[in-house]
């Protein structure tokens, strides 16, 4: 049955007050219910009973409920940068891309359980016209496996 | 990068700017699969909520028959993110290590509209 189902199930005793859970082998390992507000819209609750009017309005209770579940990472994600410089461009892409495959090896030649989601080449170009420099940036993003 | 061994986080960014890499950027801790984690705080804050309705109707002389409306309002996926410096700046002083955290958090709130007898 679905957790959420299970707990909705009607006529069950519970407990009050913050709940911990442990899980064996899995990656949970605290929960607290860190915050609830109650309001209360029991309408035409205490009309119905005193003068039996707004039947059909439905009595209602509405709460408000905040969890929080404390898990140990499981995974590190980072963003690994090179740069090369060449007067030519095709060059400083070339560079880059040498220096980002050097890079790539000595990351996945290290320690197992490494993957590599994406990897981007990005370039700038600067050039000097009369007194007044002009900077230009492009890049492009290679998709791998 | 993705990493899976954190133990090995720290080797990992040494070998990558040890072979020449500028920077390392934006180290993330987090979950590989946040939903399990979600369910669970879900379950627990409709417990929760359960919990006081019928406390509630309770003592209201009432009773609890079952839910109008669940709805999931705020609900924070678990990253650690360290600050956003470049670990080759790092490297110069030794003592300054990336450390996974212990535990990530989610929260999840719900609020639930039960139907009263």
């Amino acid at each position: 049955m679905d957790p959420i189902e299970r707990i909705l199930a009607p006529a069950r005793s519970r407990e009050e007050g913050a709940m911990t859970i442990a899980r064996t082998g899995g990656a949970v390992t605290a929960v607290a219910v860190i915050a609830l507000v109650v309001v209360l819209t029991m309408q035409g609750f205490a009309t119905s009973q005193t003068a039996g009017v707004d039947s059909a309005k439905p009595k209602t209770i509405t709460v408000t409920s905040t969890a929080r579940v404390s898990t140990s990472p499981d995974i590190a994600v980072f963003k690994v940068s090179v740069r090369g410089e060449s007067a030519d461009g095709s060059q400083a892409f070339e560079l880059v891309a040498r220096q980002g495959a050097s890079v790539l090896r000595a990351v996945r030649g290290g320690p197992r359980r490494i993957s590599r989601r994406s990897r981007s080449v990005s370039a700038a170009r600067s050039s000097i016209e009369g007194s007044r420099p002009n900077t230009r940036s492009t890049s492009r993003r290679i998709a791998s496996r | 990068v993705i990493v899976r061994d954190l133990d090995n986080v720290g080797a990992v960014l040494d070998a990558a700017v040890a072979a020449g890499a500028d920077g390392v950027h934006d180290i993330r801790f987090k979950l590989e699969d946040a939903s399990g984690a979600r369910i669970d705080a879900v379950a627990e804050a409709v417990e929760h909520a359960r919990n006081q309705a019928d406390a509630i109707a309770e003592a209201a002389g009432t009773k609890v028959t079952g839910v109008l409306s669940v709805t999931e309002g705020r609900s924070r996926s678990p990253v650690y993110r360290t600050a956003n410096a470049m670990y080759a700046g790092l490297i110069a002083d030794p003592a300054t290590r990336i450390v996974p955290p212990n535990e990530l958090d989610t929260s999840v709130t719900v609020t639930v509209v039960w139907s009263v007898s």
